[in-house]
């Protein structure tokens, strides 16, 4: 056996270390930190209740409903991917749409201490999301880098070429000006010669010196 | 007349968030298990490529860029630190969370003092450091 078949059997084995690491060890880990993240706001709402820091008791709609959909959140976290809602966006846009559209209207008949409590919830809840989905979706990362890949190489553009093509546009725009009035020139010569206009006193002086 | 129109909504949205998990659930099994599988391929079209040359010497592999890459020398090196490094951070990561859950279990100490005033400690720091004040 030779040196590159070893690298073979090696690379064989790296990818598949890989695999197993990202499928057995780090998803499982973001998702378990995920909905750790949820139990804590779970905590955080009965505690605010607790201290009385809304006037909602424990049997408040608004409590029981928050409470319930954080269970749900926490009961199916292991659902919550890129590709789930690429394809029901894809399946069915407009009822997706019009359920999201349903439950705004709904929110806005709710009381100003409710919709506090809904913000609160919201915010972190949006947050646990956004760093689970951040660091558990390869798609999305393909994705990002794609969106990024037009951004960086404007940036690119700008620290590195964006001199050299003002100077390049500054000559050109030189040559172009300096070639309209060689036209701008060249065609009172032409007319002067015609005798269409008239050269002016100071000219005039001139040209007899 | 309302009511049946949102009950009809909320069935359409169902029935499609519900294929929508079948789908991405095939899918994701498909790219979990396909990336087993497009490795066991291209090792196997690899070894394919250099069947017949026994050398000791580097050969150029004629293959598409996925045989090349596998048999290059750095490549199998960077997977390897790749997995090494992801390790070290998933332990830091995987103990920063049990420290959190096992952080979590002081709050039901207030609760279990109420029904149980005699309640005793094990009197471990943060719930799950050894106490300074029990090393020799």
């Amino acid at each position: 056996m030779n040196t590159q078949e070893l690298d073979i059997i090696a690379s064989f084995v790296g990818l598949i270390c890989l695999w197993w690491f990202w499928y057995y060890c780090w998803k499982p880990y973001a998702l378990a930190r995920f909905r750790q993240d949820l139990f804590d706001l779970r905590d955080q709402l009965f505690d605010s209740v607790v201290e009385k820091r809304y006037p909602f008791t424990f049997n408040s709609k608004i409590y029981c409903r928050t409470r319930e959909d954080l269970n749900k959140m926490i009961r199916f976290a292991h659902e919550a991917k890129p590709l789930n809602v690429l394809v029901a966006l894809l399946l069915d846009n407009q009822s997706i749409h019009a359920a999201v559209k349903r439950s705004q209207e709904t929110r806005e008949q709710l009381t100003n201490e409710e919709l506090e409590l809904l913000k609160f919830v919201d915010i972190r809840q949006k947050r646990s999301l956004q760093r689970y989905l951040l660091t558990s979706s390869f798609l999305l990362w393909v994705v990002i880098v794609l969106m990024l890949i037009p951004a960086i190489s404007e940036a690119i553009f700008m620290v590195y070429l964006r001199k050299p093509v003002l100077a390049l546009r500054a000559i050109l725009e030189k040559r172009a000006i300096s070639q309209f009035l060689d036209g701008v020139e060249h065609q009172a010569g032409q007319e002067y010669l015609l005798g269409a206009i008239e050269l002016q006193p100071s000219c005039k002086l001139a040209v007899a010196r | 007349m309302a009511d049946d129109k949102i009950r009809t909504l909320e069935i359409q949205s169902s029935k499609t968030v519900e294929i929508a998990r079948a789908i991405t659930s095939v899918l994701s099994t498909l790219i979990k298990y396909g990336f087993v599988f497009g490795c066991f391929f291209y090792a196997y079209l690899s070894i394919k490529a250099m069947s017949g040359k026994a050398t000791t010497a580097d050969i150029n592999i004629q293959g598409s860029a996925a045989v090349k890459l596998y048999a290059n020398r750095y490549f199998a090196d960077a997977l390897f630190f790749m997995f090494g490094t992801g390790g070290v951070v998933y332990g830091h990561y995987q103990r920063r969370l049990y420290r959190k859950t096992t952080g979590k279990l002081k709050r039901l100490e207030k609760y279990e003092r109420m029904l149980d005033s005699n309640r005793s400690s094990s009197g471990l720091r943060e719930g799950y450091e050894t106490n300074p004040e029990d090393v020799v």
